[in-house]
């Protein structure tokens, strides 16, 4: 597994699996009236704009890197092809390029995930104006009847199912197998 | 297995190798230690790993002797290093290039002993083989419209010449375990495509080259057979 796999595949496990998107059905749990969980709300609504932005941050440099570590560049640099004279590396790689470029379900996939890190943006924007009580300072008289406020729940819904998009495309960026991308690049040309 | 690790100057993207050895060693519970230099105390069982650059006289003639007494020792370097794996006494003395220790280190799990990261360290390059062997041929097989490129494939398919200095460190017997046989005849009879290259690769008799073989065919066979998860 290289840095950048291990890397996406902490970032996809760690913290963004076992730990935003836990907090965000915590959330939903108490915005459903199912928890009474005020003081974790509070705080997660406080932290929510921080957290987030570290971690898009870290999602988009995985995705920016997602070409140099899955494509063919990096297959030819690793042993025993590192050892290609530079003249045959360079007609490979046009060729292998080529091929990855048209057929690869990899750029697809990163599209994906930009597109659900769009939507999570959305989705946040829209649960901080529902739930209100940090962007204006409005706090219900009734806790209760905020935390039952249907625009939040369904905002941090829609937030959830975002966040769960947004794994399903890091998760499949897990190929870091050249023969198993040759296959998938193969099943496409064929199909 | 308890290891030790000695790598002073060795870095992948700012980060000190020994580090990153260290950590993903801990991550599956096995004790490790940097290495002070002196001679190993318990060496049977014990893994050790150095950046090869970084050692003396010396510390190597330690490594050597610790191997000898039932160690498993790596010396890696991070450019390319022709593979060695030699049996020393009790244990094994083998040199590798930083890119196959840091997947082999980081694949091992929980618990693994001296057995288990030496079979670690056999698939990770019978899957590097396999790998290169199935880019090869389809770089050797896609359509191109330069002659330039045309000229490049044609001196790959006709020649082992540019295949052998690539494959340097590999054996036949190698190639065909790789692959899940025991012997050529048996790879030929379960992946006859896959056989005929290994066979023109690394010939019977020097005296009787091998027909060259169907690239196309090879990798369709190699796809077919060691894609796992595509």
């Amino acid at each position: 597994m290289t840095s950048w796999a291990l890397a996406r595949a902490r970032f996809n496990h760690d913290r963004l699996k076992n730990q935003f998107v836990q907090s965000v059905l915590r959330m939903i749990r108490a915005l459903q009236g199912a928890t009474m969980d005020d003081e974790f709300v509070d705080d997660f609504m406080a932290q929510l704009p921080v957290v987030w932005a570290a971690l898009e941050s870290e999602a988009l440099a995985l995705l920016d890197g997602a070409d140099e570590h899955l494509g063919p560049a990096v297959w030819l640099r690793r042993p025993p092809l590192d050892r290609l004279e530079a003249a045959d590396r360079a007609w490979m790689q046009e060729l292998l390029s080529r091929d990855w470029n048209a057929h690869s379900p990899v750029p697809n996939v990163i599209a994906d995930a930009h597109s659900a890190l769009a939507g999570i943006r959305h989705q946040i924007a829209r649960l901080r104006e529902a739930y209100a009580f940090e962007a204006a300072g409005i706090r219900p008289a009734d806790r209760r009847s905020a935390l039952e406020n249907a625009d939040a729940l369904a905002a941090a819904t829609a937030l959830h199912e975002r966040c769960q998009r947004l794994a399903s495309c890091l998760g499949r960026l897990s190929i870091d197998d050249s023969v198993d991308a040759l296959a998938a690049i193969d099943r496409r040309v064929t199909s | 297995m308890n290891a030790l690790v000695f790598d002073d100057t060795g870095h992948e993207q700012d980060e000190p190798r020994l580090d990153i050895l260290m950590r993903a060693l801990q991550a599956v519970r096995i004790e490790c230690a940097a290495w002070d230099g002196r001679p190993p105390a318990s060496p049977a069982g014990l893994l050790v790993l150095a950046h090869r650059t970084d050692l003396s006289p010396a510390h190597r003639t330690t490594l050597e002797a610790a191997a000898a007494g039932g160690a498993q020792v790596v010396l890696y370097s991070g450019g390319r290093v022709g593979y060695s794996d030699q049996a020393r006494g009790r244990g094994w003395l083998t040199e590798l290039e930083w890119q196959v220790l840091q997947r082999v280190v980081t694949g091992l799990s929980a618990g693994a002993d001296l057995a288990a990261f030496r079979r670690a360290l056999q698939a990770g390059r019978h899957r590097d083989l396999v790998a290169a062997l199935a880019i090869l041929c389809r770089c050797v097989i896609i359509q191109s419209d330069s002659q330039h490129i045309q000229d490049r494939q044609a001196l790959w398919k006709t020649s082992t010449t540019r295949w052998l200095p690539i494959l340097e460190g590999y054996t036949r017997d190698q190639a065909v375990r790789a692959f899940g046989a025991v012997d050529l005849a048996a790879l030929e009879r379960s992946l006859p495509n896959v056989g005929a290259l290994v066979s023109w690769l690394w010939p019977r008799s020097s005296a009787s080259p091998s027909p060259r073989p169907d690239f196309g065919a090879v990798l369709q066979e190699v796809l077919t057979h060691c894609a796992v998860r595509a």
